[in-house]
C-alpha cells in the first residue's frame, strides 16, 4: 500500500460553509537519537474551506504533506499518525516557524494553544511501523554468533594445547 | 463511537501502551468526531487505529532522513 500522495480529508460535521479549517498531521511517537520523545510534524495546512471532501487545492500548506516514514527500531514499534482538524483559520506564531520547518521538535499542545486553534473538531489516526532493521540484523547476529563460537572453539583448542603441554612437562 | 475509540487510544495510549510510553496526551480530543481520511491508493477509508502495512514505502534513505531530522 502507498500513503502517497496526500489523503483526501472530509468529515460530516461541517455546519457552516463559511468556516475555515486547519489540518495537522503528526507522529507523536518519534524519538530523538538519545531516545527521548519528540513529535514530528507531517502536515500543517490552513485556509481549508468547508466542503466534502474538504477543499485543499486553495488551502495554504505551511508544511506540505509528508508520508509516514518511521525509522527501523529495535524492538520494532508502531508509530501513531494522527490527523487533527480545527475549525479555526491558521495563523502561525513566528516562534514556531523553526520547528515547523524542521518538522521535528514540534509541540502540538503548545502550538494549538499559541495559535488559538481551540478545540479539535474531528480526528483520526492510524499506525505503521518499519520492520526492516529486524530483517537486516538477522545476518549480523548469526555472524556474531558464529564468531563467538569460533572464538570459543579457539579458546578450547588453546586450553587443550596448554593442558597437553602441561601434561607433557609433567611427563 | 469512533471518537470514543480515538479518545481512548490517544489519551491512554491504548494500542501503544505495551510498546510506547504514553507521552502524548491531548485532552481536547475527548469531544471530537470522526475525520474521514482516504488515501487514493487504498480501497477503504482509514479506520481509527488501523495498522497499515507501508513497509514497501520505507526506503533506507527516507528512514535515515526521518531519524536524523
Amino acid at each position: 500500500m502507498r500513503a502517497n500522495p496526500q489523503p483526501v480529508i472530509s468529515f460530516s460535521g461541517a455546519s457552516d460553509s463559511s468556516t475555515i479549517y486547519t489540518l495537522i498531521m503528526l507522529d507523536p511517537d518519534a524519538r530523538n537519537p538519545n531516545g527521548t520523545a519528540r513529535q514530528v510534524l507531517h502536515w500543517l495546512q490552513g485556509n481549508i474551506t468547508s466542503a466534502t471532501p474538504l477543499s485543499l487545492p486553495n488551502a495554504t500548506a505551511v508544511a506540505i504533506y509528508r508520508a509516514p516514514g518511521p525509522p527501523p527500531e529495535v524492538p520494532t514499534r508502531a508509530h501513531r499518525y494522527i490527523q487533527l482538524l480545527f475549525a479555526k483559520p491558521l495563523v502561525v506564531p513566528a516562534s514556531y516557524l523553526p520547528s515547523i520547518q524542521a518538522r521535528a521538535g514540534f509541540n502540538i499542545e503548545s502550538f494549538v494553544r499559541d495559535a488559538g486553534l481551540g478545540e479539535v473538531v474531528a480526528a483520526n489516526y492510524y499506525l505503521t511501523r518499519n520492520d526492516s532493521r529486524v530483517a537486516n540484523e538477522t545476518k549480523p547476529l548469526e555472524t556474531n554468533m558464529a564468531n563467538g563460537l569460533s572464538v570459543s572453539m579457539w579458546g578450547t583448542i588453546m586450553a587443550g594445547s596448554v593442558g597437553l603441554l602441561a601434561c607433557a612437562g609433567m611427563l | 463511537m469512533s471518537s470514543k475509540i480515538i479518545t481512548a487510544v490517544l489519551l491512554l495510549s491504548g494500542f501503544g501502551a505495551a510498546q510506547t510510553p504514553p507521552d502524548f496526551e491531548f485532552p481536547s480530543i475527548v469531544s471530537t468526531t470522526h475525520l474521514n481520511v482516504s488515501y487514493p491508493a487504498f480501497t477503504t477509508d482509514i479506520v481509527p487505529g488501523q495498522l497499515l502495512d507501508l513497509a514497501s514505502e520505507f526506503s533506507p534513505i527516507e528512514s535515515l532522513q526521518y531519524s536524523n531530522k
